[in-house]
């Protein structure tokens, strides 16, 4: 298992969100950075999450890791559903911008583990 | 335009989607997925922005069948910011209410009748009960001190104390014996 490619893929992508949050803000668009701040959190999340998995689950980490990884982010799913049924613009960006890092970081899970 | 109002509007404005936004609908009105598309932004995206700018007053919308459609504002952005800064704040009116409650309490505390039933020791509310009696001087009018005098007297016995107070308070002006009211 390739826990350091996994480790370096969650860090390179999280210095591009970091990276797209400067740029926002440089260019004067301070509410898109801010909601995109959301997203770069979710990278440091499923750290501690494939962390803890490995830690629990040794070998079996490619499977204990996709399951307590989704246990967190589907509440993420279901609370986008009901921001988008009350016209809550704000929130649904917040949880499409976190879901959008679920997916990143699941992909390249499978991928490199 | 209220200062609170003002306030959220330059908040609002401060963001260069929103502005993008405004510069697309001065070319005509449009709803999410056309400036979307135009923006390069996502509807959501383009969906929480107008939020604001409606919130705000910078944005009009209407129904047209199946499609909401946005619009610029024209009122808020004909208020030129000269007449923005001009407006009285709330703030001040706020003080202003406050200040006028607490007159009114101390004039109720201290006047019974039309009479001063006692001259007040803190300053504060000497200088209200003082600019009550002020109220009884014609302005521009000349008067001796035995006139002043009686003035005051009609308030309360000590005449010779309120006066020199409302001297010292620039109520009243002395020159060469002759009282006016400032």
């Amino acid at each position: 298992m390739n826990f350091e490619a996994f480790y370096e893929f969650l860090e390179k992508r999280k210095m591009a969100v970091q990276a797209d949050i400067q740029a926002l803000s440089a260019e004067g668009r301070s509410d898109e950075a801010n909601i995109l701040k959301a997203k770069f959190n979710v990278y440091d999340i499923g750290k501690a999450v494939f962390g803890a998995s490995a830690k629990q689950a040794g070998d079996a980490v490619d499977t204990a890791f996709p399951a307590a990884f989704k246990k967190i982010t589907d509440t993420w799913q279901i609370s986008l559903d009901q921001a988008k049924a009350h016209g809550d613009d704000r929130k649904v960006l917040i949880e499409e911008a976190k879901l959008s890092a679920v997916y990143e970081i699941s992909t390249g899970f499978a991928k490199l583990v | 335009m209220t200062e609170l109002q003002a306030i959220g509007l330059f908040k609002c404005l401060a963001d260069k989607s929103r502005i993008q936004i405004l510069k697309s609908l001065m070319t005509e009105d449009m709803y999410v997925e056309r400036l979307s598309e135009r923006l390069n932004l996502t509807p959501a995206t383009i969906s929480f922005h107008l939020k604001k700018l409606v919130e705000a007053g910078a944005v009009k919308s209407r129904k047209e069948q199946y499609y909401t459609i946005y619009a610029i504002n024209g009122d808020v952005f004909n208020v030129s910011i000269l007449d923005i800064l001009k407006e009285q704040s709330e703030e001040k009116q706020l003080l202003d209410e406050r200040d006028e409650a607490y007159r009114r309490k101390v004039i109720e505390a201290f006047f019974e009748y039309g009479k001063l039933k006692s001259i007040p020791s803190q300053r504060k509310k000497e200088l209200i009960v003082l600019k009550e009696i002020a109220k009884a001087f014609e302005p521009g009018r000349d008067y001796t001190e035995r006139e002043v005098n009686l003035v005051i007297a009609e308030y309360h016995d000590d005449f010779c104390t309120i006066r020199r107070d409302m001297i010292v308070e620039r109520l009243l002006t002395r020159e060469n014996g002759i009282y006016r009211k400032a």
